[in-house]
């Protein structure tokens, strides 16, 4: 763990005591004490500073600011950058009852929208998207009543150098000042040095703000590297690793491939999965959610798009059935396991040919200088570039980027994504601890680490079975086995659903 | 978007491809209305109000790559191979594609569904004394709307809504009634997933959204049907009025009150043209348009060559001979 003040002159970390903290801890939420990092960041943020807080996935961002609700007048806005995760953390408040909560963003109609607006001094918590944010109309709304508290969620996303660049975060700074919240938040479970300093520089605060860094290390997570020779081996080893009965998160690069691998597993067990991604309607994420959290779901097939604020504290395996996109995806990814404390296994299966795919992938996106000078030139014409090729630049245009600007960002950004890819790919072919790579390669001042049986492994030795039978995934939490959900006659689901008068 | 879909859209004989998209995607013109009566496609307009332009070029794209359709990028137009006729025979045959459901006449489709499912997970929560929770729906004026309906309805309604849901699905087909339910859920019972509800019906997840839709058709038919068994129903589901917009519906309105021409367009301030527009509308889009009405006579007397005779005649000629060739009432 790090915690640093930007600056000297900074302020201690106020009057609140940690004890106190924890009493109110108790009292609203239940918890007997905080995670790592929350209870400094809460006291940094209490006596009225602001802070960027770097914590793993599952060691409770999102609590901050729920915490901060009753302490700070004004509104909470929150800037987060998928549709997904806003409707996740507004749901988990609603559910919760911390207050009232909307959330703005480009699917909300225009109507709807305006009656937010109007009404935003009713509400506690607004979510909105980046891009939404950049709206005038929205800017001067918020200009008008008194931001409490604006949160940067998922703030590595200003970062060019981190992997999940948005152009559209890059003008928050200048939006942050305009709204003048009485503090700010900025939130990351991954960030390196640089992107920390990037974090810190474009949103354009003080010297004075505190910062925590916590480990990414989280030794309840055994991870196995499981390199495999074909697709059939995997599958068979998949079907081994779902026999275990616990609940599981496989999460595979497409929505098809999401689909495709339900599919199998339906076949093989009835009722056994669902997929999740993107393309669903609120309506059925939801859905999807709540059956697994309440355990009528055991696995989960999902791409990317699952788990920011999901909290199943009881999930004990992670499949990477295909790899994710970078180190710091995997790291968020496998970070939902084990929330509980206890033992989780994250498995990411690794064949050689994806080396070659993945990179060529990555080459395949690369914007050229051409098509971007072309798009700046004729912004009307999308030329040849895909839905998430134009996003990219019509951000960049929107953030009145001049073309040669871009091109270099983009250049800069494609290198470093490739580079980026070639140390994941180092690990995934490395022989040495996972664990101890993983610190060196996240934590600022990285522990060295005691390795042992219950760490990480590599295929072939020990094997899989052998890891299995360590574990005992199945004695800490297993799940109940998910019914087969046949159709119901609608008279039985109507009497499910509801109480007979 | 899954393409095999799109092949429902097409036929034969080459259809104009941007139409298709702007219709399936709700763009209210003439020049798309007319299209969508043209291909039958008026009951689905808007029936994919989020189609990205992208996502439909590659479907098409795709259908063509698999050899079911035919496109010619000159002429913006495609049409059915063949072999694209007997796929779509054969999707069709499944049953998914949304006929029951009359767009013009129930309001958008995706609206009235989460208005549904959000009543039922409202319901069933308040019975199992569930307070806090995430609405199924992101959508804030469906929110509200099933707020204030059952605000109106109050705690006794709830129990008599489930009586008339209870009573709605056994009239139904079975198919339909089997969709509708499995796809209610709350926070009290989670349900089935949607895909694996596709699944047990041997659809896709983009096929059971149209079943959906379908069975929704057939359930705002029956309580449009048997208006006094379902007054609860009614209340949460309101259907349009009118197929028209305001100030067609004006214009239509005024017609009907038997005024002249000439009259209804000084009233109006509006130009010749918006107006002949507006009657256009009402003669697609409203099953009962008067072309006896004196102002609709004047203007087809007026220039039996005119735009607007020769489609207002196309129109009636076509409805007429749907329905057996009576004039629809």
């Amino acid at each position: 763990m790090t915690a640093t003040n930007q600056s000297t002159s900074g302020s201690d970390n106020g009057s609140v005591t940690t004890e106190q903290l924890e009493n109110e801890l108790t009292q609203r939420f239940g918890f007997a004490h905080f995670r790592p990092g929350q209870a400094p960041l809460l006291q940094a943020l209490l006596s009225g500073r602001d802070a960027l807080g770097i914590l793993p996935t599952g060691s409770g961002k999102s609590l901050l600011y729920q915490f901060l609700s009753p302490h700070i007048n004004g509104l909470i806005v929150v800037v987060s950058p998928l549709i997904s995760l806003m409707a996740d953390q507004a749901g988990r408040i609603r559910r919760q009852n911390l207050g009232k909560v909307a959330v703005l963003n480009s699917q909300l109609t225009v109507a709807e929208r305006q009656l937010v607006l109007q009404q935003l001094e009713q509400y506690r918590f607004v979510f909105l998207a980046p891009e939404t944010l950049q709206q005038p109309a929205v800017q001067q709304r918020l200009r008008q009543i008194t931001v409490g508290l604006l949160v940067i969620d998922e703030a590595h996303c200003i970062s060019s150098w981190g992997p999940d660049f948005r152009p559209s975060y890059l003008r928050l700074g200048i939006i942050r000042q305009q709204i003048r919240p009485q503090r700010t938040l900025a939130l990351t479970a991954t960030a390196n040095r640089r992107v920390r300093q990037d974090i810190l520089k474009n949103l354009r605060l003080a010297a004075t703000t505190f910062v925590y860094q916590a480990s990414v290390d989280r030794p309840n997570i055994y991870l196995r590297l499981q390199t495999v020779a074909d697709e059939t081996s995997k599958w068979q080893q998949t079907l081994m690793l779902v026999g275990q009965q616990v609940p599981t998160l496989i999460y595979v690069a497409t929505r098809r491939e999401a689909e495709e691998l339900t599919q199998r597993l339906d076949q093989q067990q009835p009722g056994i999965a669902a997929f999740y991604h993107a393309g669903l309607s609120t309506s059925e994420r939801n859905q999807i959610q709540q059956l697994f959290l309440k355990n009528q779901l055991r696995v989960v097939v999902a791409t990317s798009a699952f788990g920011m604020g999901i909290d199943k504290s009881n999930l004990r395996l992670v499949i990477h059935y295909q790899l994710p996109a970078n180190f710091e995806s995997y790291l968020q990814e496998i970070g939902r396991a084990g929330r509980d404390g206890q033992p989780a296994l994250a498995v990411i299966f690794v064949m050689a040919s994806d080396q070659q795919r993945l990179s060529q992938r990555l080459l395949r996106n690369r914007l050229t200088p051409g098509s971007i000078q072309r798009f700046f030139d004729h912004p009307d014409d999308p030329q040849q570039l895909d839905t998430n090729q134009q996003g990219i630049l019509q951000a960049y245009r929107q953030a009145e980027l001049p073309a040669a600007q871009v091109i270099a960002i983009l250049q800069t950004t494609a290198e470093l994504r490739f580079q980026q890819w070639q140390k994941f790919w180092t690990y995934l072919t490395s022989t040495t601890c996972l664990r101890q790579q993983l610190c060196d390669y996240f934590d600022p001042e990285p522990a060295q680490l005691h390795h042992s049986d219950h760490c990480c492994s590599q295929a072939p030795t020990p094997s899989l079975t052998t890891v299995l039978a360590r574990l005992q995934l199945a004695q800490i939490a297993s799940a109940p086995p998910a019914a087969a959900r046949h159709l119901r006659q609608p008279a039985a689901v109507l009497r499910q659903l509801f109480i007979e008068s | 978007m899954q393409a095999t879909i799109l092949l429902a859209t097409f036929a034969l004989e080459p259809r104009r491809y941007k139409a298709i998209y702007y219709s399936l995607q709700g763009k209210q013109t003439i020049s798309n209305l007319f299209a969508s009566h043209e291909y039958g496609l008026l009951d689905q307009f808007h029936l994919y109000p989020k189609l990205k332009w992208n996502d439909y070029q590659a479907a098409l794209s795709q259908l063509e790559k698999e050899k079911l359709v035919i496109i010619d990028q000159t002429r913006a137009e495609a049409k059915l191979t063949s072999a694209g006729l007997v796929r779509q025979t054969g999707l069709l045959a499944q049953g998914f594609w949304p006929t029951a459901y009359r767009y013009w006449q129930m309001g958008p489709a995706e609206e009235q569904w989460e208005r549904l499912l959000l009543a039922v997970q409202v319901v069933s929560n308040y019975q199992h004394q569930i307070v806090h929770y995430q609405p199924l729906t992101e959508h804030l004026l469906i929110q509200r709307q099933v707020k204030a309906w059952l605000k109106k309805i109050g705690t006794a309604g709830g129990q008599n809504f489930v009586l008339e849901l209870g009573l709605a699905l056994a009239q139904l087909p079975e198919q339909a009634a089997l969709i509708i339910a499995n796809s209610f859920w709350s926070d009290y019972d989670a349900g089935i997933p949607g895909p694996t509800l596709a699944q047990a019906l041997s659809l896709t997840p983009a096929e059971l959204q149209l079943a959906q839709f379908n069975s929704l058709g057939l359930l705002l038919s029956l309580i449009r049907r048997e208006t006094l068994r379902y007054p609860i129903l009614q209340q949460l589901l309101p259907m349009p009025q009118t197929p028209l917009n305001r100030s067609a519906d004006w214009t239509y309105h005024q017609v009907l009150t038997g005024k002249s021409w000439s009259a209804i367009v000084t009233d109006s301030r509006l130009k010749e043209g918006t107006l002949r527009e507006h009657l256009l509308q009402a003669a697609l889009l409203c099953p009962d348009f008067s072309i006896e009405a004196p102002a609709v006579q004047q203007l087809l007397k007026a220039d039996p060559e005119s735009f607007f005779s020769q489609r207002v005649q196309e129109i009636i000629t076509a409805r007429s001979s749907r329905t057996g060739g009576e004039q629809t009432q």
